[in-house]
C-alpha cells in the first residue's frame, strides 16, 4: 500500500493542504518532505496514521479547529488500485469513501498487515529519539545478535532495558539465598508469627489440666475451712464460760443490795437536774431583791440635784444657718488682701505697656487694648508684609547675579572667536578623494603586487641548476608532456631492466642447481649417462666393425672388452633406470633454464639501447635551454615543472600589475591634492593621509567649542531677561503688603499708635489685652468679698441681742461664744432626761423577782408527793437528796437485769437457772487449760486454710489466663494472609523468570531464523552508511548468544562496544533498514516515515543515509521529512535518481 | 408461636483468607469474622427470644485447637443460658476430629446429640431429633439412625450431611433429598454445604449455608434461617450474619480508549460493587475482560493498576480488592498481525510446550516452592500433577507479560 495523496482538510494548523506523491512508476518511491521548523512536517506524519487509524480521544492537534471538526483524507494505492479514504473524529461512521459512503474500519484496516497503531509507529516511524535509544540498545545487548535483529524487526529500541528490568524484578521477589527480598522478608514476619502464637496459645488439653486442677484445689480449700470453722466454735464456746462465770457472782451481790428499797418508785417522774435550777432561780431571785432597791434610792438623789434652761435650746438652730456665713468669712480673712495686690499689680502693667506702645500718658490703656481678632489680623498683616520684603531682597540678589553670568558668557565668546582663523577644509579634500574607502583598496592593492612580484621571483630562482642562475625567464625547448613521457618510459626501462637482471640471476641459479643435482647423481659412477651409454655403444660397434674386420683375438678381445663394458654399462642403468629418468628430467630442466638466461640478456641489451636514446634527447634540450652537463629525465621533468610554475608566477605578477593601476593612480592624486597642505617633505599616501586627518580632527573640535560658547551666551540673556520680570513683581507685592499693614493700625488703634512703632513690636499689645483680662477678675474678687463680711456682722449682733448674751471684739469670736453657751444647756437636759428611764426599769425588775420566790415554793411541795412518807421533802434541799437516792435504786435495778441478760446471752441460754446449772461445774483454771488447747488447734487450721487457697487462687489464675479474647484468631488469620502472600510471591517470581527465560530462548531461535537474511541486509546498509568503513558484519560466540562485530576495511574486526556513537546510529538504522525489508519480503508493503534522524549526521554520514533511504525508496514508499534545507540538497545530489521534494 | 434458629459449619475462628487482608484497616473491620457472625447470631435469638438454636454441625474448624476458642464459645453460650435459651447441637465431621468438642464443658442448656441418634421434647408438640458424626468419615448415610418422628407433633431433625454429594469430594453421611422428605420430619435442619440452598418446602429441607465466608470460594452473603412454627405450620426467613462478604465481578472495558476512562469506569463499577453489598464489608476479586486498544499498556502496569483499583475500592469506605485479574485481548484487528513481537510470542508459545523448557521450569519451580514454609508448599504443589499444569500457566503469564512488556514500550 502506498500514499499517493494526502490532504489535511482540517487538522493541526492546516486547513485544506494536500500534499501529492504521484505515480510510483519505475524511479524509486522516495519523498523529502522539507520545511522551516514548526512548518507541520510532523504534523503531516501524524495526519497519515489519523487517516489510517482514526483519531485519538484526545487528540493534541486539536488546537486550531475542534477536535470534532477535524478531518484527513487521501487517495491510496492498494494493490495495484486507488482508492479514496476520509478519516472523520466519529465514534461509529468514521471512516468514508472517496464517494462519502460510510466502510467498515476493515476496509482499511486489512490492507495495514495487521499492524496497530502502536505497531505502525514502532516499525515504520523513527524519529532522532529513536535512533538514539537503539544506538543505547546496541551498546546496552552488548552485541548479542539475537537481541539486535529482534529489538529493530519488532521496533522495540530499549529492549534489553525491558528484559532486563523484567529480571530484576524478579530478583527482587525472590532470589536464592538473598536476605533482602520479599519472599525473605515475609518469611521472617511469618516465623515471628508463629513463634508468637507458640507463646501466647494455651492448647485444649492443657486447658482441660487447668480446669480439673482448680476443682480440686477447690474442694481441698472448703475442707480445709469447715475444719478451722469448727475449732473457732469451739473457742467461743469456751471463751463464753470464762466470761459468764465472775459474772454470775456480781448478779447476786446486786440482788442483796436493792432489797431494803423496794417501796421506792419504779421510775422518776421529774428530771432531778430541775431540782438544781430551782435552787439556782431561787438563790438569784433573793439577791437582786436586795440589790434593786439601793439602786432606786441613789439615781433619784442624782435628778434632783440637776439645772436646766430650756430658754437657750433654740440658740443652736439659729447658730447652724449661720455656719456657712461664718466659714466664708474665715476663708476671706486670708485671700482679700491677696486679690487686692492682684489688681494694683495688673494696672501696673497694662501703663507700661501703653508707654511702650509710645501713647501719650493721659491717653487710657484701656482704650487701647484690641480685641482677638484685631490682634490676630495686625499679626497676619505684619507677617505678609514681613515675607514680601525678604523675598524682594532675594529677587535683587538673583538678578545680579544672573548679570554677571551673561557678561562672563559674552566675554568666553569673544576669546574663542579672536583664537578660530578660517583655513583650507582638509575634511572636505578628503571626503572629496573617498579616502575612507581608497586607503584600505590602496593597502590591498599595493599588498597584491608585491606579493605576486615576490612569488615570481622566487619561482624564477628556483630555476637555478648548479652554477647557472636565470636573471629573466628562458624559453623552455620540450613540452612538459613529453618531458613526461620520456620520464615514465626512462623509469618502466629501468624497472624492466630491474627485473631482466633479477631474473637472469634467478636462471643462473637455476642452470648452477641443476648442474649440481647431476654432479651429484652421476658422481659415484654407477649411472651411466646416455652419452656414456652411447659412447660404449659406438666403441662396440667400432671395435666389432673392427673383429668383424679382423677376426683376430686381439680385435675378439677388444671388442669382448666393449661388449663387457656395454652390457655392464646397460646393466647399470637398468638397475638406475629410475636415477637415470631424474637425471634425464634435470639435464632438460637446465637447457630450459640456460635458453631463458640468454633471452633474459638479450632483452637487458636492448632496453639499455632505448634508455640510451631517452637519455640523448633529454640532454640536447637541456642544452638548449642552457643548463649545464647531462640530467636524468626525472630531473629534467622536475626542471620543466618548476619552469612551468615560474611561467604562471610572471604572468600572475603582471596581471596584479594591471587590475591594481586605477588604485595607485587615484591614490597619488589625493596625495597631490594634500600635499600643499601640510608640512611634509616626502610624504607618501599612508602619512599624508594620517596627518591630513589629524587636521581635520583639531578643525571639528574648535568648530564645536565656538557653538558651545554661543549657546551658552543665549542661555545667559534668556536667564536674565526672566529674573528682572520676577524682581520687579516681588517689590510690587512689598510695597503693597506696606500699605495694607499701615491702613489696618490705623483701622485698630487709630492715631494712637504709630505703624511703624507697631511693626517693631507688637507684644506690648499683646500684653495690654493680657493684663486687661487680669485687672478685670481681680476687680470682681475684691468686691464680692467686702459684701460678705458685711453681712456676717450683722447676723451675728442680731442673735447675741435677742438672747442677751455678751458679745465679743470680732464677729467671729462673738458666735463662739454663743454656741458654747447653746451647747451647755442642751446637756443638762439630755442627763435628766436619762435618769428617769433609768429608775422605771429598776422598779419592774423588782416586781418580777419577788412573783419567782412564789412560784419556787408552790413546786418543791407538788413535787414531794412521790415519795413514801418517810422520805424527808420539805426543802427544796431535802427534796434533791431524796430524789438522788431514787435515781440509784433505780440504776442498780437495771444492771441487774442486764446481768442476767449478759450471762443467759453469752452461754446461750433462755433463763438464768438453765445458765446456773451450766456453770455449776465449771471453774476458771479448768476453762483456760482447755482455751489453750484449742487455740493451738485452731492456728493449725487456719495454716491449712490458707494454703488451700492459695492453691485455689494459682489454678483459678492459671484458668481465667485462657480468655475468649481473639488475639490468636487474629494471629491465625495474619498468618493465613502471609501464606497467602508467599503463594502470590512465589507465582509472580516465577512468571517473571519463566517468562523472561522463554523470551531469551524465543530470541535466540528468532536470531537463527534471520541471521542470515537480516545480517546481510543489514552488513550491505552498513558498508554503505559508512561508506565502506566498515565491509563485513561477523559474529563471535559467546556462551548461548552469540555476538556481533564490524570488520573494517583493513580487516580487523570490532565490538559494538568498542564503536563510536554515531556509528552505533549507523548500525541500528541498518538494522532498521533490514527489519524493513524483511517485512516488505513478508509482503507488508507500507509507507516509511523518517522525521529528521540525520540531525546529528556530518555530510558524508547524511549523504550515505539518503542512499540507504533510497534504497527503501526501491522497495517501499519511504518519506524524509526534515527542516534541513542542506539534507535535501544532500539527498538531490547523492541520489541516484533525485528524491522527490515536497515543500510545505 | 415457636421461633427457633438454624445455624450450621460455623468454622469458630478458622481464619478468613484473602490477600486483601493485607490491608490494616480492612483487617480491624473484620478479623475474627467467625466470632462475629456467630455472635450476631447469638444476638438475633436473644433479641427474637427464640425457642431453640439448632447448631447442625462443624461448630468449630478441623484445624483450630486453641482452648482460646472454646472459651468464646463458651462466654456465648452462657448469654444464651442467662437468656434460657436451649442449644441442640449435632457434631459434624469437623467437630469430630476436633479436641476442643472433647475438652469444652458445655453449658446445661447445651443438648448434644450422640451418635446413636435420640430426641428431645421441646415443648409440648414440638420434638427436636439428631444425630452427631462419631467420626471424622461417615461414609454411609445415618438416616436410620433417626427415632421415627412422634405422632401429632411438628418434629425437626438434624443432620450434617453432604447430600447427594459433589464429584471429586468426600461424601460425608450421603443421602438424597427425596429420602429425607420420606422420612416424615417437618424440617431437616441440614449442615456441612457451606452456601445456603432450600431444597424443599414441604417438608422443609434446609440448608442454612455458613454464617461468615472464609474466603473468595465462598461468596455473597451469607445467613441464618429463622422458624417461625404457628399451629404445627413452619415458615422460614433468613437472617443475615456475615460481617464481610466476598464476591466476584468482571468488567468488561473493550471501549475504553485511555487510562482516565479506564479509571472512570472502574470507579463506577466498584461503587456499583460496593452497593450491592448486603454485609458492611465486601472483597471483591475483579477480572477485567474485552478487547481494549490499550491492552498492552494495561498488561504492562498490571500491577500499578492493581494498587489503583485497590484504592478505589477503599474509597468506597466499604469494599477492598483481594486481587485484579486481567484477562484481556487485543482488539481483533491485531490478531493478523505480522511482524517479529508476533513471531517471538509464537516461538515462545512453542518453547513453552518443549520438553526442554518444561523441565527446566519444573526444576525452578520446585527450587523456589522448595524453599517456601510446608503450607505454601502445600498450597502451591498440592501434588506432582499439578507442578506440570503450573508450570505451563506460569509460563504462559510469564510469556504474556513479558510480551505486554515489549509492546507496551514506548518505542
Amino acid at each position: 500500500m502506498r500514499l499517493r495523496q494526502l490532504s489535511l482538510d482540517r487538522f493541526g494548523h492546516f486547513t485544506g493542504h494536500a500534499l501529492d506523491f504521484g505515480d510510483a512508476g519505475e524511479r524509486p518511491d522516495f519523498h523529502i518532505i522539507y520545511g522551516p521548523n514548526e512548518a507541520g512536517k510532523t504534523t503531516t506524519m501524524e495526519a497519515a496514521l489519523r487517516l489510517f487509524y482514526g483519531f485519538p480521544h484526545r487528540e493534541p492537534y486539536a488546537f486550531k479547529h475542534q477536535r470534532a471538526n477535524l478531518s484527513v483524507s487521501g487517495v491510496l494505492e492498494i494493490d495495484g488500485e486507488t482508492r479514496g479514504f476520509t478519516r472523520l473524529p466519529k465514534r461509529s461512521g468514521a471512516l468514508l469513501d472517496a464517494s462519502g459512503t460510510v466502510l467498515p474500519e476493515a476496509a482499511l484496516a486489512a490492507h495495514l498487515g495487521g499492524l496497530g497503531e502502536e505497531d505502525y509507529r514502532n516499525l515504520l516511524c523513527l524519529d532522532d529519539d529513536t535512533i538514539e535509544r537503539g544506538g543505547e540498545e546496541i551498546a546496552q545487548a552488548r552485541g548479542d545478535i539475537g537481541r539486535l535483529l529482534f529489538s529493530a524487526a519488532a521496533g522495540v529500541a530499549d529492549l534489553t532495558t525491558v528484559l532486563d528490568g523484567v529480571r530484576e524484578e524478579a530478583d527482587a521477589i525472590w532470589a536464592k539465598r538473598k536476605t533482602k527480598t520479599h519472599v525473605a522478608e515475609l518469611k521472617r514476619e511469618l516465623k515471628d508469627i508463629e513463634k508468637e502464637i507458640r507463646e501466647r496459645d494455651v492448647t485444649t488439653s492443657a486447658w482441660r489440666g487447668l480446669k480439673k486442677a482448680l476443682t480440686d484445689a477447690q474442694a481441698a480449700e472448703a475442707t480445709a475451712r469447715a475444719a478451722r470453722d469448727a475449732l473457732h466454735t469451739r473457742a467461743a464456746d469456751l471463751a463464753a464460760h470464762r466470761r459468764a462465770l465472775p459474772l454470775l457472782a456480781e448478779l447476786d451481790a446486786l440482788d442483796a443490795r436493792l432489797a431494803p428499797f423496794a417501796d421506792y418508785p419504779e421510775r422518776l417522774e421529774f428530771d432531778p437536774e430541775t431540782l438544781v435550777t430551782l435552787k439556782t432561780d431561787q438563790t438569784r431571785a433573793h439577791a437582786d431583791t436586795e440589790r434593786l432597791r439601793t439602786e432606786i434610792e441613789d439615781l433619784a438623789a442624782r435628778q434632783e440635784a440637776l439645772v436646766l434652761t430650756p430658754g437657750l435650746a433654740t440658740l443652736a438652730d439659729d447658730l447652724d444657718q449661720l455656719e456657712d456665713l461664718r466659714a466664708r468669712d474665715r476663708a476671706n480673712a486670708l485671700d482679700l488682701p491677696r486679690r487686692r495686690d492682684q489688681l494694683a499689680t495688673a494696672e501696673a502693667a497694662m501703663a507700661r505697656a501703653a508707654r511702650d506702645l509710645g501713647v501719650a500718658d493721659e491717653c487710657d490703656p484701656q482704650s487701647l487694648v484690641p480685641t482677638p481678632a484685631q490682634l490676630a489680623a495686625l499679626e497676619a498683616a505684619r507677617d505678609r508684609l514681613r515675607s514680601a520684603r525678604t523675598a524682594a531682597q532675594a529677587e535683587a540678589r538673583e538678578l545680579a547675579d544672573a548679570t554677571d553670568r551673561r557678561d562672563r558668557a559674552a566675554e568666553e565668546l569673544n576669546r574663542l572667536s579672536a583664537q578660530t582663523s578660517p583655513e583650507a577644509d582638509i575634511g572636505a579634500i578628503l571626503a572629496r578623494y573617498e579616502a575612507d574607502t581608497l586607503m584600505p583598496a590602496h593597502a590591498t592593492a599595493q599588498q597584491a603586487i608585491t606579493a605576486a612580484e615576490q612569488s615570481a621571483r622566487a619561482s624564477r630562482e628556483a630555476l637555478a641548476t648548479g652554477a647557472v642562475r636565470f636573471e629573466s625567464l628562458p624559453d623552455c625547448p620540450m613540452s612538459r608532456i613529453r618531458a613526461h613521457e620520456l620520464a615514465e618510459a626512462y623509469e618502466a626501462l629501468h624497472r624492466k631492466i630491474d627485473a631482466e637482471s633479477t631474473a637472469l640471476a634467478q636462471h643462473q641459479e637455476d642452470i648452477a642447481a641443476r648442474q649440481a643435482q647431476i654432479d651429484q647423481l652421476s658422481r659415484d659412477g654407477q649411472l651411466v649417462p646416455d652419452d656414456a651409454a652411447a659412447a660404449l655403444r659406438t666403441a662396440r660397434d667400432r671395435q666389432w666393425q673392427a673383429h668383424l674386420a679382423a677376426m683376430t683375438p686381439a680385435t675378439a678381445q677388444d671388442f669382448a672388452a666393449a661388449m663387457q663394458a656395454l652390457d655392464g654399462a646397460q646393466e647399470a642403468r637398468i638397475t638406475h633406470a629410475r636415477d637415470l629418468g631424474q637425471l634425464r628430467q634435470i639435464a632438460q630442466a637446465r637447457a630450459e633454464a640456460q635458453a631463458r638466461a640468454d633471452q633474459a640478456r638479450a632483452r637487458m641489451v636492448e632496453y639499455k639501447a632505448a634508455q640510451a636514446a631517452i637519455e640523448a634527447e633529454v640532454d640536447a634540450a637541456a642544452k638548449a635551454a642552457g643548463l649545464p652537463g647531462p640530467l636524468v629525465p626525472a630531473e629534467w621533468l622536475d626542471w620543466v615543472d618548476r619552469h612551468a610554475a615560474a611561467q604562471a608566477a610572471a604572468r600572475a605578477a603582471n596581471e596584479a600589475q594591471d587590475m591594481h593601476g586605477a588604485t595607485l593612480a587615484r591614490a597619488q592624486a589625493l596625495l597631490d591634492a594634500l600635499r600643499p597642505q601640510l608640512d611634509l617633505v616626502f610624504p607618501d599616501v599612508a602619512s599624508a593621509v594620517a596627518a591630513a586627518r589629524r587636521l581635520a580632527e583639531s578643525e571639528l573640535q574648535a568648530r564645536r567649542a565656538m557653538e558651545t560658547a554661543r549657546e551658552a551666551l543665549r542661555l545667559a540673556e534668556a536667564d536674565l531677561s526672566a529674573r528682572a520680570r520676577k524682581h520687579d513683581a516681588s517689590q510690587q507685592e512689598a510695597d503693597k503688603a506696606a500699605q495694607a499693614w499701615h491702613d489696618l493700625v490705623l483701622e485698630s488703634l487709630g492715631q494712637a499708635v504709630s505703624p511703624d512703632t507697631l511693626l517693631a513690636a507688637l507684644d506690648p499689645l499683646r500684653s495690654l489685652a493680657t493684663q486687661q483680662e487680669k485687672r478685670a477678675e481681680a476687680a470682681q474678687r475684691v468686691a464680692t468679698m467686702e459684701r460678705d463680711q458685711a453681712l456676717f456682722a450683722e447676723k451675728v449682733a442680731a442673735l447675741a441681742t435677742a438672747h442677751d448674751q455678751p458679745q465679743a471684739d470680732t464677729p467671729a469670736d462673738s458666735f463662739e461664744l454663743l454656741r458654747a453657751a447653746s451647747g451647755a444647756a442642751r446637756a443638762a437636759q439630755e442627763q435628766a432626761d436619762d435618769l428617769g428611764v433609768r429608775i422605771a426599769t429598776a422598779r419592774a425588775a423588782l416586781d418580777e423577782a419577788n412573783r419567782r420566790l412564789t412560784e419556787i415554793a408552790d413546786t418543791v411541795t407538788t413535787l414531794g408527793r412521790a415519795f413514801p412518807s418517810s422520805a424527808s421533802v420539805d426543802t427544796l434541799d431535802a427534796l434533791r437528796a431524796t430524789a438522788h437516792r431514787a435515781a440509784e435504786i433505780i440504776k442498780d435495778r437495771e444492771n441487774l437485769s442486764a446481768l442476767t441478760r449478759r450471762i443467759m446471752s453469752e452461754l446461750g441460754v433462755s433463763d438464768l437457772v438453765t445458765a446456773r446449772a451450766r456453770l455449776d461445774e465449771a471453774s476458771l483454771v479448768s476453762l483456760d487449760a482447755e482455751a489453750e488447747s484449742c487455740k493451738a488447734d485452731l492456728d493449725r487450721a487456719e495454716q491449712a486454710l490458707t494454703d488451700a487457697t492459695e492453691a485455689r487462687v494459682t489454678s483459678q489464675q492459671a484458668l481465667s489466663q485462657v480468655t475468649g479474647d481473639a488475639d490468636i484468631a487474629t494471629l491465625t488469620e495474619r498468618r493465613a494472609t502471609l501464606e497467602l502472600e508467599l503463594q502470590e510471591a512465589a507465582q509472580a517470581h516465577l512468571e517473571l523468570s519463566l517468562g523472561h527465560r522463554l523470551a531469551e530462548v524465543a530470541i535466540r531461535r528468532y536470531r537463527d531464523t534471520h541471521r542470515s537474511g537480516m545480517m546481510a541486509a543489514t552488513e550491505r546498509c552498513f558498508a554503505a552508511l559508512t561508506q565502506g568503513a566498515y565491509t563485513h558484519l561477523t559474529t563471535q560466540p559467546d556462551g548461548a548468544g552469540e555476538t556481533l562485530l564490524a570488520v573494517d576495511e583493513e580487516g580487523t574486526a570490532k565490538r559494538v562496544a568498542e564503536m563510536s556513537k554515531g556509528t552505533r546510529f549507523q548500525l541500528y538504522l541498518a538494522l532498521r533498514a533490514a527489519a524493513h525489508q524483511q517485512l516488505v519480503a513478508q509482503g507488508t508493503c507500507l509507507p516509511f516515515f523518517c522525521d529528521d534522524i540525520f540531525e546529528t549526521f556530518d555530510e558524508d554520514r547524511t549523504s550515505a543515509a539518503c542512499r540507504v533511504m533510497e534504497r527503501i525508496g526501491q522497495s517501499g514508499q519511504a518519506i524524509y521529512l526534515t527542516h534541513h534545507r542542506h539534507v535535501v540538497e544532500i539527498a538531490q545530489k547523492v541520489c541516484d535518481t533525485p528524491p522527490i521534494v515536497h515543500e510545505i | 408461636m415457636i421461633r427457633i434458629l438454624h445455624t450450621a459449619d460455623i468454622h469458630l475462628d478458622a481464619p478468613l483468607r484473602s490477600l486483601a487482608l493485607r490491608d490494616d484497616a480492612l483487617r480491624a473491620a473484620v478479623e475474627a469474622a467467625t466470632r462475629a457472625a456467630f455472635a450476631r447470631i447469638v444476638d438475633v435469638a436473644v433479641s427474637e427470644r427464640v425457642a431453640a438454636l439448632l447448631i447442625a454441625g462443624d461448630l468449630f474448624d478441623g484445624r483450630a485447637r486453641s482452648a482460646r476458642t472454646a472459651a468464646f464459645l463458651t462466654a456465648q453460650l452462657d448469654r444464651l443460658r442467662d437468656a434460657g435459651i436451649p442449644v441442640f447441637y449435632i457434631k459434624g465431621n469437623h467437630d469430630a476430629e476436633n479436641p476442643i468438642t472433647g475438652a469444652i464443658d458445655m453449658p446445661d442448656n447445651v443438648h448434644l446429640f450422640d451418635a446413636r441418634g435420640s430426641k428431645v421434647q421441646l415443648a409440648e408438640d414440638l420434638w427436636i431429633h439428631g444425630v452427631s458424626f462419631a467420626d471424622r468419615h461417615a461414609p454411609d448415610s445415618l438416616l436410620r439412625r433417626f427415632p421415627a418422628p412422634v405422632e401429632g407433633a411438628v418434629n425437626i431433625a438434624m443432620l450434617h450431611t453432604s447430600l447427594a454429594g459433589a464429584a471429586g469430594h468426600d461424601t460425608y453421611a450421603p443421602c438424597s433429598v427425596a429420602d429425607l422428605r420420606g422420612m416424615g420430619f417437618d424440617y431437616w435442619a441440614l449442615g456441612h454445604v457451606h452456601k445456603r440452598q432450600v431444597h424443599s418446602q414441604s417438608p422443609w429441607v434446609v440448608m442454612p449455608g455458613m454464617p461468615q465466608g472464609r474466603d473468595i470460594g465462598e461468596t455473597g452473603a451469607k445467613s441464618a434461617s429463622l422458624l417461625t412454627v404457628v399451629d404445627g405450620r413452619i415458615t422460614v426467613e433468613e437472617v443475615p450474619s456475615s460481617v464481610v462478604e466476598f464476591t466476584t465481578s468482571s468488567l468488561d472495558i473493550s471501549g475504553v480508549e485511555d487510562d482516565d476512562g479506564l479509571r472512570t469506569a472502574l470507579r463506577a463499577h466498584l461503587r456499583g460493587v460496593a452497593d450491592a453489598l448486603s454485609s458492611a464489608a465486601g472483597v471483591v476479586r475483579l477480572t477485567l475482560t474485552g478487547t481494549p486498544p490499550r491492552h498492552w499498556q494495561i498488561l504492562r502496569d498490571q500491577e500499578t493498576w492493581a494498587e489503583s483499583v485497590a484504592a478505589l475500592a477503599r474509597d468506597t469506605g466499604r469494599l477492598w480488592l483481594e486481587k485484579l485479574q486481567i484477562e484481556i485481548d487485543a482488539p481483533a484487528s491485531s490478531d493478523s498481525a505480522v511482524g517479529a513481537t508476533t513471531e517471538l510470542a509464537t516461538l515462545m508459545a512453542a518453547i513453552g510446550e518443549e520438553p526442554g523448557f518444561a523441565a527446566a521450569a519444573r526444576a525452578e519451580i520446585e527450587e523456589v516452592i522448595g524453599e517456601m514454609p510446608q503450607a505454601v508448599r502445600a498450597a502451591l504443589l498440592p501434588d506432582e500433577d499439578t507442578a506440570e499444569t503450573l508450570a505451563q500457566s506460569l509460563a504462559k503469564a510469564g510469556a504474556r507479560r513479558v510480551l505486554a512488556r515489549m509492546k507496551g514500550a514506548e518505542g
